[in-house]
């Protein structure tokens, strides 16, 4: 598996300086979803009917990664972005052995056999998910040490 | 007379320079001209594409931002507006080193196709550096329209949203780009009320943005607990590609932003039509847009081929509600809760490994839901979440649960309905017809929608009888939320009803509003509800009661449907009131539907028994 993932270091990372980060004050760890407004229920029913974005969203081609801890591998950075932002549904896939996110990892990572890479990191859950305050960077590091 | 190439090779270096460039200038401006005669003589800027490049339906456009036209009058005036942007692209230059503020770079999808249109020949030599980086990351394969359904509690997300989703290369949808077109306000510092004012009369600008497809996924799946339906458009790369030319251009302009008509699910139709110019979208919406119906019309022209589902959270907890017995729950709050024995769980010998795993993945999710709205903080979630998913790893991969799909929205009614009615009253016979904009009650057919939630605006029922003709309910608004307990969610449920109606003691139209909160339990067959009623009504002074209902709505198939209700009021002025109502419904196709009906409401004098026969028509 290493050699699979040292190999994706090579992929070209495009600049993107032109673009804001739209997910940076969400964090880099688990636990960093937009939580709910606990406005109540008319309020909500009202907010309803006008879309409204709430400030994270402006037009931005990256998730950004620019708060976040750096791998100590040269990563793509996409796989940087796509793990920043999705750390707690990723965790959950590695520890369940199967889903979506895993195959997108498996993806931005050019790994061939999606399957054997969630069973890899299923395994080796406990190496890759060292403690509850791993951020992006430790996680892919740690994939990429399998 | 000396000629003018002898001074351009010959004269002072200043003079050579400045008549160089007016003659590069005038030759350029010479063949802008000779493309404006052409565009005059093709009558360009009439044609249907312009039009939708410039958001303009018919003389006006959209687009309030003065920044977005290059002529003065641009905004109503598309010839103009066309001349203005020939001109500017053969006058085009960037500034400080960079192209990006150039015309071209600017408008991509107004000079793609006015150089196919007109043929335009040497034009500047530009680099769009900015504009080549979104294209080459966004990297537009396919796209789809994304509609996150209603969710539990909150009727009038059945409203709904859509957006558009640009794929690319990768297989995984995760990687693609969401385009989204929303109001722009802070909704944590402005008062709900003033908020929904503003998003009606245009007091907020909107805005367009970008951003990857795995953001709104955890916003509606995770966040908001919505399903969300993909539709996938028909179009090919090159049209996604002017499509996203289209959207560069419009990105940093602003729009008034208005909740009925110029809504986020509009502003998505003119992206189709960028792409896709042969098909009218826009064209069947005349005074409102809800965003739902914006997807019935494009399965209409034919622009839609596979759908997708993508399930919220809140559906897959309620999916492992059926593989966990009432104890295995137990193990879930347990596990997510306060009294963690997460080893004496994976040691205990009473439950199967595959049991094991359910619960073990259903706590993580529950954790998460519980996280999300407000009751455990980040490091208690953190840390429990960490230990469910260390124990669950240890378990293997095991089977996956099946999540059951609903009814996809677009087998639902459409929202305008017409309504004629006959029958008797009191042994006299009585006909009654109404219309009603938006949007569904709970008595109209549930396929397609969340069942228990009702939003509608301005219901209004006229009744005819002995030649006299009274409005029988004039609603403003009237919401009902039956959300149904489960084993692992315990909403309340609620009513709110503002408008006019004859339901009082007395035989007149009376003003009443009134808010109701109680329980709903479901099953397969139905559900039943029970709510208490706080409420008033204007006949001579204000009266005000306190009410108790109970009802049941029952399914036969999609096709047929029973609602049963009984009310009990009492009022401040010491009387008393019983009403009654019973329903059987049946859907005849998706916008037709029949019913027969019985209510009873007592009255002051002669109580009131209606029998009617219903027929509704959805368009």
């Amino acid at each position: 598996m290493k050699k699979l993932i040292v190999s994706i270091a090579a992929v070209a990372a495009l600049s993107s300086a032109a673009f804001a980060g739209v997910n940076s004050q969400t964090g880099c760890g688990l636990g960093s979803m937009i939580i709910k407004d606990d406005s109540s229920a008319i309020m909500l029913a009202l907010q309803a009917t006008t879309n409204v974005t709430s400030g994270n969203q402006t037009f931005g081609i990256t998730s950004g990664t620019s708060g976040c801890k750096k791998t100590k591998i040269v990563m793509n950075e996409r796989a940087e972005e796509f793990v920043a932002s999705n750390m707690d549904q990723l965790a959950k896939e590695i520890a369940m052995g199967h889903g979506e996110s895993v195959d997108t990892l498996a993806e931005l990572l050019v790994v061939e056999d999606k399957e054997a890479f969630a069973s890899a990191l299923q395994s080796n859950y406990n190496s890759i998910y060292t403690s509850q305050n791993v951020e992006m960077a430790d996680v892919l590091d740690n994939i990429s040490a399998i | 007379m000396v000629p003018l190439s002898n001074y351009i090779l010959q004269g002072p270096l200043i003079t050579r320079f400045f008549l160089f460039t007016f003659l590069l200038l005038t030759s350029l401006h010479g063949q802008a001209l000779d493309y404006i005669r052409l565009a005059e003589e093709k009558n360009l800027s009439e044609s249907r594409y312009w039009h939708i490049l410039l958001h303009m339906p018919s003389d006006t456009s959209e687009i309030d931002d003065k920044a977005f036209f290059l002529s003065p009058d641009g905004n109503v005036n598309a010839k103009a507006e066309l001349e203005a942007t020939v001109k500017a692209l053969y006058d085009d230059k960037g500034e400080k080193g960079s192209d990006n503020n150039s015309t071209a770079c600017r408008f991509p999808a107004r000079k793609w196709w006015l150089v196919r249109e007109l043929n335009l020949q040497g034009l500047p030599e530009l680099e769009c550096k900015e504009f080549d980086v979104l294209m080459k990351k966004v990297d537009p394969q396919a796209a789809s329209l994304v509609f996150p359904s209603a969710y539990i509690n909150s009727p009038a997300s059945m409203f709904g949203h859509t957006f558009i989703r640009i794929d690319s290369s990768y297989n995984s949808k995760m990687l693609s780009f969401a385009v989204n077109y929303a109001a722009n306000a802070d909704s944590s510092t402005e008062n709900g009320m003033v908020f929904a004012i503003k998003g009606l009369v245009g007091g907020y600008y909107g805005n367009y943005s970008l951003l990857p497809y795995y953001e709104k996924i955890k916003e509606y799946r995770d966040t908001e607990e919505r399903d969300i339906w993909e539709y996938d458009l028909d179009l090919t790369p090159a049209q996604i590609e002017q499509m996203l030319r289209h959207i560069w251009e419009i990105h940093d302009t602003y729009s008034w932003y208005y909740f009925f008509t110029e809504n986020c699910s509009y502003n998505m139709l003119w992206l189709i039509e960028a792409a896709k110019p042969s098909v009218h979208l826009r064209e069947p919406f005349n005074y409102q847009v809800i965003p739902p119906e914006t997807i019935h019309v494009a399965i209409e022209e034919g622009v839609i081929t596979k759908r997708h589902f993508r399930p919220a959270r809140r559906s897959k907890l309620l999916a492992y509600e059926h593989y966990l017995s009432d104890e295995d729950i137990d193990d879930v709050f347990a596990l997510s809760g306060a009294e963690y024995r997460l080893k004496d769980f994976l040691s205990s010998k009473d439950k199967d490994i595959q049991t094991k795993r359910y619960i073990l993945e259903a706590s993580s999710e529950f954790i998460e839901y519980d996280f999300l709205a407000g009751d455990i903080n980040a490091s208690v979630y953190k840390s429990r979440l960490y230990n469910i998913l260390l124990a669950r790893s240890g378990l293997g991969q095991g089977e996956h649960i099946d999540i059951p799909k609903p009814v996809d929205p677009m087998q639902g009614h459409r929202a305008l309905r017409l309504r004629a009615e006959a029958g008797i009253r009191d042994d006299k016979g009585i006909a009654f017809f109404g219309v009603r904009p938006a949007n569904h009650d709970i008595t109209d057919s549930d396929v397609g929608f969340l069942r228990g939630t009702q939003i509608e605006f301005f219901n209004l029922l006229l009744s005819y009888e002995k030649d006299k003709i009274n409005i029988e309910k004039a609603g403003l608004i009237n919401i009902v939320s039956l959300a149904p307990r489960t084993k692992f969610f315990k909403p309340i449920s609620w009513r709110l009803n503002t408008g006019w109606d004859r339901n009082y003691l007395s035989e007149s139209t009376k003003f009443t509003a009134n808010a109701s909160g109680g329980l709903t339990w479901a099953g397969k067959w139905g559900y039943v509800y029970v709510l208490g009623d706080a409420l008033l009504y204007t006949d001579r002074d204000v009266t005000t009661g306190i009410g108790g209902i109970a009802g049941a709505v029952l399914y036969a198939g999609n096709e047929f449907k029973t609602n049963l209700e009984v009310t009990q009021r009492i009022f401040d002025t010491g009387s008393d009131q019983r009403l009654f109502s019973f329903s059987q419904h049946y859907r005849s196709s998706k916008n037709i539907s029949f019913s027969l009906s019985y209510d009873y409401v007592q009255k002051y004098e002669e109580d009131w028994d209606t029998m009617k026969f219903t027929f509704d028509y959805f368009f």
